[in-house]
């Protein structure tokens, strides 16, 4: 299959870079041939990516500079705001569209003009490209609710994939004593915040906030990483913030570091990751917060919520003053503290990068079954022990609750879930086993037409009223199986994950059972029907 | 673009369907796409009878009609057979009679799709249950250009889709275009996995223009003071107007100022419903209207009744919501997501002239309740339901279309 990726500008450090990047290695697992078409050229990305990049723009695709790119079989085309790029979508005359909506920061949370107008343009021009799209895809409930909401985006196919992160980078661990000798933190207490230094991201209110964390938090320090000087909106937001904290006296607190190199162990300095945006569309340093162990306290606005699930502290939107009492809350209250720890060390598997790539694999199954010759979904590529580890974890849990014997913590929970939704995922993946798009075809010369014909409409009396019912029928019983695991896991999961061992009541200890009991039932019914699961 | 429409009547015949693609047939040629329409000569589907020319350019849409074979009692008792025997065995025979018995049956509209259809990008079939949608559907496949849909089911009434020729219509097609939300899970339940789109039906406001209820009401002949319900459309049994009458006959005993506007091609339901007894001198009876009583029609009523139970949309309902006036409907699923119910209109249960009475009366007590409905419903159509938005919905449907055309090409 041949793929093609669209962005504006492919870099390699930021959210929308990594996804990117992390498609194209999905694409290149399934053997299909992938291109990134940018208009700039690509920044921090590794050589084997580089390869697949083309640069060009709308205008020299249309003057067939890049003839492949209108014979291609897959299009994802990422809108983190306007580009020429996209202007090719109403045209493209063949393969399935994937519109990827990263969301548009409003207008007016920008504090200037000509970037504001830029990303009106880009808000208005998103009902024109949705509605010519397949699928779409966006980064979180929020991001989806905004499609559908605002730009008449179809809900049927409209899908939430939340970004990833690399979970192996970003992991608990001890501070750097060269970072903190270099911020001169030693002995403070960090409150950190990454991310562009753009008004939307409202570090300003950060710096409100400092002067009443710092009366009852005296060896506070707020540690602001991210892009300072990018352009000149930047530089004057940061000019003037700089100068609000010296007029509150608190230059010597607040720490401007520009882009770092070792963003994880920056996440591991702070005591607290804290963030006053208004609009986020996800919020990746979120999740690498709570990835390293960093308790996290936002604003209740836009993804931020849906993000940090009840993993972190959300505080009013606009409000120096919630912000500064959360704050102050987890920075003095140790039980708290390590509360949201473990909650956020939880909630960041849900972005674990082999969740993205099952998901994101299901999403092009369903994209591309249109397509003629797809590889439909492999069942030789599943793990020859998934199903008996699907089927089998349940039935130990009835009988031993790992929780019990004191093994598993909240995290093991949780790593369980993320293995065991791994998993299902992955039946979900490969249910479909009909080969909806299959085209008789014969390469025979001059005859093969002919051979062709014959195939197709001389064996239509098998195929389409015996052969497709009954694989129609085995497809609708694997959809079937996997979506009873995935509520027999919700159910049980959510029991044993709210309930401490020593405090479940009789009839909670038997509602595990009957789910234990379900569990068994169906595995003895999928082994009745399939006489090879075994 | 290239687009042929492929229908069992367009305009100048009347009908929801008809306009419906007339209205997107000409909204897609001001953007610049070539759109040719095949269809009959036609204006009557009872006849199919070929009174219309054979070409005419209407608006930049080219209007191809093809003669049919007119349809007499012979063929309306085929399809009723057809109707009667087809449930109890599903039969091919049965399905045949159906196939035949309700036209229009066009071999010059078949053979010319065969010979021209690839010329264009898309193939569109518009409404399924009439025996153009199998003719038209075998041609554009055989010349294996893309097809697209538009149904226009009554998911109550199963004669519009649970035939086994109309299932398999709906699963060859490479993208189907619905009216509401309800038509799409019928699909969806007929097992059609590609892509379905809900326009819904939308209208040109410029074809409604301003209107002052005073002089509309000067026009039709109607007090100032009058409590007006207006039953517009084509007078069929399901259409609701009994029940409407039979509340109204329960109104009149208590408001002497009210009147019933049934304004519409009559049946004979209807004729049967006249010739019943019970007061009548409350009613305003007319056939088929001009358009300009129609627009009056709609500006001088207080409420637009049509406790329908077979729509598969209600344009009527966005209609009147054109001149702000509150609706009432069934609770069929179709209307029930057209109509919010005590924001934009009422819907009451199907039949229930007693829940119709109690809504009337609500209205006639309190102007201000049906104003504040009528304001939210012309919000809604303009926010939903304009020509321009459907069009959109239509585009959108020939570009998924035409790519996967390409894709099994």
């Amino acid at each position: 299959m041949q793929v093609f990726i669209t962005i504006a500008n492919l870099v390699g450090h930021d959210a929308i870079g990594q996804c990117v990047i992390q498609q194209a290695r999905t694409f290149l697992r399934r053997g299909d041939q992938v291109t990134i078409v940018c208009e700039v050229a690509p920044v921090a990305v590794d050589s084997a990516i580089a390869a697949l990049v083309r640069v060009t723009n709308h205008a020299q695709l249309s003057a067939n500079r890049l003839d492949a790119f209108w014979r291609g079989d897959l299009y994802v085309f990422h809108y983190p705001g306007l580009y020429s790029l996209m202007d090719t979508l109403p045209h493209l005359d063949r393969g399935a569209v994937i519109f990827y909506y990263h969301n548009v920061t409003p207008p007016e949370l920008w504090g200037n003009d000509e970037v504001g107008a830029w990303c009106r343009r880009s808000i208005d021009a998103i009902a024109g490209y949705v509605r010519f799209a397949d699928l779409c895809v966006t980064d979180s409930d929020f991001n989806t609710r905004d499609l559908i909401d605002n730009h008449r985006a179809d809900p049927e196919r409209t899908l939430t994939l939340s970004l990833s992160i690399p979970l192996d980078r970003f992991v608990p661990g001890p501070r750097d004593p060269d970072l903190l000798t270099r911020y001169g933190a030693l002995g403070k207490r960090i409150i950190l915040f990454v991310g562009r230094m753009a008004p939307n991201k409202r570090v300003d209110l950060l710096i409100e906030a400092m002067p009443l964390v710092l009366a009852r938090v005296p060896d506070a320090l707020l540690l602001l990483v991210g892009d300072d000087r990018g352009n000149d909106t930047f530089k004057r937001y940061v000019s003037g913030m700089k100068a609000r904290a010296a007029e509150l006296g608190i230059g010597r607190q607040v720490h401007f570091s520009g882009v770092v190199d070792d963003l994880p162990a920056h996440m591991r300095l702070a005591d607290v990751y804290a963030s006053a945006s208004l609009h986020e569309g996800f919020g990746v340093p979120l999740v690498e917060a709570m990835a390293c162990g960093t308790p996290v306290v936002v604003s209740n606005a836009t993804a931020h919520p849906w993000v940090l699930g009840e993993a972190g502290l959300l505080c009013e939107p606009g409000d120096a003053r919630d912000l500064a009492d959360k704050l102050i809350a987890v920075l003095t209250d140790d039980a708290l503290h390590g509360t949201l720890v473990n909650r956020g060390l939880a909630r960041a598997q849900d972005f674990a990068p082999d969740r993205y790539d099952a998901e994101w694999a299901r999403i092009i199954s369903r994209a591309v079954v249109h397509l003629p010759r797809q590889p439909y979904p492999d069942l030789m590529a599943a793990p020859a022990h998934s199903l008996q580890t699907v089927f089998g974890r349940p039935a130990q849990t009835a009988e031993q609750p790992a929780s019990e014997t004191g093994a598993e913590s909240m995290a093991d929970v949780q790593a369980t879930r993320t293995r065991l939704r791994g998993h299902i995922l992955h039946l979900d993946n490969t249910a479909d086993v009909m080969k909806r798009g299959y085209v008789v075809r014969s390469n025979a010369p001059l005859v093969g037409k002919l051979i062709a014909w014959i195939r197709r409409n001389l064996t239509s009396h098998l195929r389409e009223p015996y052969l497709d019912p009954m694989i129609e029928k085995q497809v609708a019983f694997n959809h079937h199986v996997s979506y009873t695991l995935h509520q027999m896991l919700d159910a049980m999961m959510a029991i044993q994950a709210r309930l401490p061992a020593d405090g479940r009541s009789d009839e909670q200890q038997r509602a595990l059972a009957r789910l234990a009991d379900d569990v068994a039932a169906l595995k003895a019914a999928v082994d009745t029907a399939s006489p090879s699961a075994d | 673009m290239r687009l042929l429409n492929i229908s069992h009547q367009y305009p100048p015949a009347l009908g929801g369907a008809e306009k419906h693609l007339a209205d997107m047939s000409e909204e897609l040629v001001i953007r610049g796409h070539h759109v040719d329409v095949y269809t009959t000569r036609s204006t009557d589907y009872r006849s199919w009878a070929n009174t219309l020319p054979r070409f005419e350019q209407r608006n930049g849409v080219g209007v191809h009609r093809f003669d049919a074979f007119q349809r007499r009692e012979a063929g309306w008792k085929m399809m009723n057979q057809g109707y009667a025997r087809y449930w109890q065995g599903r039969r091919g025979r049965d399905a045949a009679a159906i196939f035949l018995g309700s036209g229009p049956l066009s071999p010059g509209l078949f053979v010319e799709t065969l010979r021209t259809a690839r010329r264009y990008d898309v193939v569109h079939l518009n409404q399924l249950h009439y025996s153009h949608a199998l003719t038209g559907y075998l041609a554009a496949r055989a010349s294996r250009t893309p097809i697209i849909l538009t149904p226009h089911l009554h998911t109550e009434q199963p004669v519009t889709w649970d035939i086994g020729y109309l299932r398999r219509i709906i699963l060859g097609c490479a993208a189907i275009i619905v009216n509401t939300r309800a038509e799409r899970e019928l699909v969806r339940t007929i097992g059609y996995t590609g892509p379905i789109l809900i326009a819904g039906v939308g209208i040109d406001l410029q074809a409604y223009p301003a209107r002052e209820r005073r002089a509309a009401r000067q026009a039709l002949g109607l007090r100032e003071s009058t409590f007006v319900v207006l039953a517009l459309g084509r007078k069929a049994d399901y259409k609701g107007l009994d029940v409407t009458l039979a509340a109204m006959r329960r109104l009149a005993q208590r408001h002497q100022d009210i009147a019933l506007l049934a304004y519409g091609a009559e049946t004979e339901a209807s004729a049967a419903l006249w010739a019943g007894p019970g007061n009548m001198s409350f009613v305003d009876r007319r056939g088929e209207i001009s358009n300009e009583d129609k627009l009056n029609a709609l500006a001088a009523c207080d409420v637009m009744c049509m406790p329908s139970t077979g729509e598969s949309f209600g344009i009527t309902y966005v209609e009147a919501w054109a001149y702000a006036r509150p609706v009432i409907g069934a609770r069929i699923r179709a209307v029930s997501e057209l109509i919010d119910d005590g924001k934009d209109g009422y819907l009451i249960p199907p039949g229930d002239d007693v829940a119709l009475e109690a809504r009337l009366e609500a209205l006639l007590a309190a102007a201000e309740t049906g104003r504040v409905l009528g304001e939210a419903g012309w919000k809604k159509l303009t926010r939903c339901y304009t020509r321009a938005r459907v069009a959109d919905v239509f585009e959108s449907a020939c570009a998924m279309a035409r790519r996967r055309g390409a894709n099994s090409r």
